[in-house]
């Protein structure tokens, strides 16, 4: 069936609550794509053009939207972002990619933020200067610093902007922030952290609101760099979280620690034109009531909750009426399943998610890297199987 | 509905956006580098930024040992 609308349309109509010509769909295509193209970590940083070019030659795996494999600029940066920074975490398997063994990184071994009042009073720039920091980081010369820092993201999203001219698909985001809790899970460790909501509550608090502002605050500005306003999606900031929320923490603390300073970086986004695409990784079926009000006081359309293992069906429920939402195809259905399974579990799901709007289908986190490419098809496929609106013969949900 | 429905959305969305000016983006990033000395560390750039020597760890500094 022809497409009415073009794909920024039809998932601007999403997160508008809004029936689009079908249910947008966009599994989170990252790493598999260069996969495929067989290029090696090092080819993804240093050569963004292939890169965007490998997504091209496999479009027909990329839905309405794409990730332009952020983590590539990201963490090329030497000032914190995202906790994918050099600091936080060092990928070293430059010549190939899947890597072989485990990704080092210092998430859960180094506590790099010793002292809270450290940091508060003299400032992050301390956790550079740590000892505990992997001396690998700074083994780059200045040139390339000055490189990643300045001027890689031109040269990385005018790749991408080809990207969207020749496919006419959109961005799924332009910058991405960290929600600041999570980001602190990263720099002081799990354990520590558990310790932390105990014995010094009001500090943990003065940092994620210290890193809450800084963490949107750039990602505001790394947006205008990838193309706000002109790119279709580059409005859109990738708030991620992926160990702040229950299972990884209990709903009270997700309530006391997490999502206030949430809800406080989506108010200073939103108010000022961008989009917040809050990316939960976890189950957040118990804390659904709360999130419920993550978009009170704004305008509406501008924040779309993306889900890993939460239940979609109690999310629409509780949150249908106030905020889009996308997910959550499993991955381990996309790497071990068939695609005839991958079309049952997408039809009922857009059956569960999809009546009147605001739900676009997409995967749990990111597709795995070894995900077969004919689940992901089916994933794309289910969506304009089931997911036409307004065509009675290919409606599911008897409301729609 | 198409492209000139999407040049439109586009048009919508820049006239919105009102991005951190330099001078905002400057005072985030040194609050969050420098902490309470940012104004300082600002007020005197570039040279200020020698003294990032300063920034390391309390007991952990290379000179110590």
């Amino acid at each position: 069936m022809a497409e009415t609308m073009t794909c920024y349309e039809r998932v601007e109509a999403a997160w508008n609550l809004k029936q689009a010509d079908r249910v947008p769909v966009a599994p989170m295509v990252i790493y598999i794509l260069p996969y495929l193209a067989g290029l090696s970590f090092r080819d993804m940083v240093e050569d963004p053009e292939r890169l965007a070019q490998a997504a091209i030659d496999h479009q027909d795996l990329v839905g309405d939207f794409i990730h332009p494999v952020l983590t590539m600029l990201d963490h090329q940066a030497i000032l914190p972002n995202s906790t994918w920074d050099q600091v936080s975490i060092h990928w070293r398997i430059w010549e190939h990619f899947p890597p072989r063994g485990n990704i080092p990184s210092a998430v859960f071994s180094e506590d790099m933020i010793a002292d809270y009042d450290a940091i508060l009073e003299d400032g992050f720039a301390a956790v550079l200067f740590s000892r505990k920091v992997n001396p690998a980081v700074f083994e780059r010369e200045v040139r390339d610093w000055l490189h990643y820092g300045f001027e890689y993201p031109r040269v990385f999203w005018q790749a991408w902007d080809r990207f969207v001219r020749e496919t006419g698909r959109c961005l799924q985001m332009g910058a991405r922030a960290s929600i600041p809790f999570d980001a602190l899970i990263h720099y002081r460790t799990f354990p520590l952290i558990a310790e932390d909501i105990v014995e010094r509550p009001e500090k943990v608090k003065r940092a994620c609101e210290r890193l809450g502002r800084y963490e949107i605050t750039t990602a505001m500005a790394r947006c205008m760099v990838a193309g706000a306003g002109h790119i279709p999606g580059a409005e859109k900031i990738f708030l991620g979280n992926g160990l702040g929320a229950p299972p990884y923490v209990s709903p009270a603390v997700f309530n006391e620690f997490v999502y206030p300073f949430l809800k406080m970086q989506v108010d200073l986004a939103v108010l000022r034109g961008f989009m917040v695409h809050v990316h939960l990784d976890g189950n957040l079926t118990l804390v659904l009531e709360t999130l419920a009000h993550i978009a009170d006081g704004l305008p509406r359309g501008r924040v779309m909750l993306d889900f890993e293992k939460t239940d979609m069906r109690k999310a629409k429920e509780v949150l249908g009426d106030r905020v889009c939402i996308y997910g959550n195809v499993p991955g381990a259905l996309l790497v071990y399943g068939t695609p005839q399974e991958v079309d049952l579990y997408c039809r009922d799901l857009i059956e569960a998610c999809a009546g009147g709007g605001g739900f676009i289908l997409g995967s749990e986190c990111e597709v795995p890297w070894d995900a077969k490419p004919d689940n992901v098809r089916a994933v794309l496929a289910a969506a304009e199987k089931y997911g036409r609106y307004g065509h009675p013969n290919r409606r599911v949900h008897p409301t729609w | 509905m198409g492209r000139e429905e999407e040049e439109k959305l586009l048009e919508e969305v820049a006239a919105r956006l009102n991005p951190p000016s330099e001078k905002e983006l400057n005072e985030i990033i040194a609050k969050w580098l420098f902490g309470e000395n940012a104004d300082k560390m600002l007020e005197h750039a570039p040279w200020s930024f020698i003294l990032v020597k300063l920034m390391w760890v309390k007991g952990e500094e290379p000179w110590r040992s």
